[in-house]
């Protein structure tokens, strides 16, 4: 039953992912200022110069040639060569996307702990709390990430002196020192999003009749809220959690330059200013490769959770 | 909105109801959407000083009688950047909300109007778009063309079109099963004139509402992307270029330039955030 249901999933990632490293290659291809430009630098450089660059780097062939050329070394994790640093552009992603990966696996922690944690404590129990909640959480869901990035580091890095404020350290310990106010900076709104769906939908399921019922009859209320709010509550709760942290993935662009750190989005718009196209085109796929697996593991929850999902094809 | 601003602008009952409808919060929320419309409009001229006019030896002076909010980086004047900043501030944002409201209702209206294979083939295009967040689509905008304005806004605006296009369809394909729809086609109305005239005014509110819950995302967004560079350009005055520009005076102990730019930023987008959910709400309470 679980498989035609994940098999149509698959495939609708694999199609976006062809879509998109099309879209990402003809972007650059249309670019004005051409990578021969960017390999020369600027200097005049003799026609026959030229066409050995062309040639060595396919610059002569047709687009969908080159497209193909470009997607079956990319699909081998050969992504070309920096124009800036000559180096292997998968080598450069890859010794940036830990602290990337660092940075969003710690904010997902700080989400489903805190954003989940609240959302229940004030659903659950409505008063002073729940209010203050509200005020607090729409005020929080507002406010920019690099706004936040700023404000943590004055109260925490300047003020007080307990946590670094740029770089990323080195081993374990100095390392999530140094990524805890990034985490938190790049958490803070989504905490507040999925605390205000955590808190809704637990409401709405302690409104609904069956509940009334297994109250009203006497259920202790700690099974009521384990087995029938919760239960039904975690399958909007695990939803929008998945995309709130699969978004994450591209706003750390913004954390990583508000606190000087090394990581995949820092890197992206670094190179998109230089024009240095072979990384912006390697990093915008692993970014899109990474924001896709994501959204294919909410929905794999998401069928594990809904009973329904299943049915899918009878019921529709 | 307009709708809102011009009821509270004519006095008497008309303010009272629609005060009551908006709450208090609503109603401040409109107080500051006025004050930044009027900041986008005449914040160059209510500048005291010339925004781009710096002085090296002004650089990082506190708050004083001449400079309400005191000086950047290169001495200039924040409240007169801030004031100038306003316009592309808010300008991008809303060009952002148009273009997005228009691709995304046609795309909307397409999809709900002929159903079958063109709703799925815009469906599927839209689920796609989903997997390029407003921030890579603007990174990659910027390395083809230059980064600027225009770049960012192109980006977020195709950014957003999935969301408006998947919101829309079910609110149109809701419609275009009413019994009026249906009198109208044996009528022999085409296709447009039945959109132009019914479907479209029919779904308004809930455009207007949604619209504007969009230019507080778009607010924000173009404020990150200029903060990141990959918008508005220094020295323009701009409130993301200010916080980048003035970013290390953080570690100075001096975070007032940067803290009232962002301010200005959390202010206009919960405003917005607040309205659009009033503008929601009273679109509820009407069925």
């Amino acid at each position: 039953m679980h498989v035609p249901f994940l098999l149509k999933r698959f495939l609708i990632l694999l199609a976006t992912l062809l879509v998109a490293s099309f879209v990402i290659f003809s972007a650059m291809f249309l670019a004005p200022g051409k990578p021969i430009a960017a390999l020369t630098g600027g200097r005049s450089v003799s026609p026959e110069a030229l066409a050995v660059l062309e040639r060595r780097y396919q610059l002569d062939e047709p687009f969908l040639t080159q497209y193909w050329n470009w997607l079956s070394h990319a699909v081998r994790g050969d992504l070309g060569i920096s124009i800036a640093t000559r180096q292997e552009v998968s080598e450069l992603i890859a010794e940036r996307s830990g602290i990337t990966f660092a940075l969003v696996l710690y904010a997902s922690v700080l989400i489903v702990v805190i954003g989940i944690g609240l959302g229940m404590l004030a659903g659950l129990r409505p008063g002073r709390l729940d209010t203050a909640l509200i005020v607090a959480t729409s005020a929080a869901a507002a406010i920019p990430p690099f706004l936040s990035a700023i404000v943590l580091t004055m109260i925490f890095a300047v003020s007080l002196g307990w946590l670094p404020a740029l770089g990323a350290g080195d081993g374990v310990v100095e390392r999530v020192e140094h990524l805890t106010l990034p985490a938190v900076a790049l958490a803070l709104s989504s905490i507040a999003v999925v605390a205000r769906v955590t808190r809704a939908s637990i409401r709405k399921e302690a409104g609904r009749e069956h509940v009334q019922t297994a109250i009203s009859r006497g259920v202790p209320r700690r099974g009521v809220i384990t087995r029938h709010v919760l239960r039904n509550a975690a399958i909007p709760i695990t939803t929008s959690t998945g995309i709130t942290i699969a978004s994450l993935i591209a706003v750390s662009a913004v954390v990583e330059t508000a606190f000087s750190l090394n990581g995949l989005g820092q890197y992206l718009i670094v190179s998109s200013n230089s024009k240095d196209l072979a990384v912006v085109q390697g990093i915008a796929l692993v970014l899109v490769l990474a924001f896709v697996l994501l959204n294919l593991l909410v929905d794999i929850a998401y069928a594990i959770l809904d009973p329904r999902v299943n049915l899918g094809a009878k019921a529709a | 909105m307009t709708a809102v601003i011009t009821a509270e602008a004519s006095a008497g009952k008309l303010t009272r109801a629609r005060s009551s409808r908006l709450g208090i919060p609503g109603v401040v929320a409109v107080v500051v959407l006025v004050l930044a419309v009027a900041a986008a409009i005449a914040g160059p001229y209510l500048a005291p000083y010339d925004p781009s006019a710096g002085s090296p030896s002004g650089a990082w002076l506190g708050p004083s009688s001449g400079h309400l909010l005191g000086q950047d980086v290169q001495g200039r004047d924040v409240a007169s950047r801030l004031l100038a900043g306003a316009r592309s501030s808010m300008l991008g944002p809303l060009i952002v909300v148009v273009l997005s409201l228009v691709m995304g209702s046609v795309l909307a209206l397409l999809a709900a109007w002929r159903r079958g294979v063109v709703d799925s083939i815009i469906s599927s295009t839209m689920d796609i778009l989903f997997a390029f967040p407003g921030i890579l689509l603007a990174a990659l905008a910027a390395a083809v063309l230059d980064a600027g304005l225009w770049p960012a806004v192109i980006a977020l605006s195709v950014a957003y079109t999935p969301y408006v296009a998947r919101l829309l369809r079910g609110v149109f394909l809701r419609e275009r099963e009413l019994p009026y729809v249906a009198a109208a086609e044996i009528q022999g109305f085409s296709a447009i004139t039945i959109c132009l005239r019914h479907l479209i005014p029919n779904v308004l509110p809930v455009m207007v509402a949604q619209g504007t819950l969009l230019f507080g995302y778009a607010v924000l967004d173009i404020a990150i992307l200029s903060y990141l560079g990959l918008g508005i350009q220094p020295p323009s005055p701009d409130w993301g270029v200010m916080v980048s520009e003035n970013q290390s005076g953080v570690l100075q102990s001096y975070p007032l330039p940067v803290l009232s730019a962002g301010c200005c930023v959390v202010v206009v987008v919960v405003a917005m955030n607040i309205l659009g959910e009033r503008l929601l709400g009273a679109k509820d309470n009407e069925r």
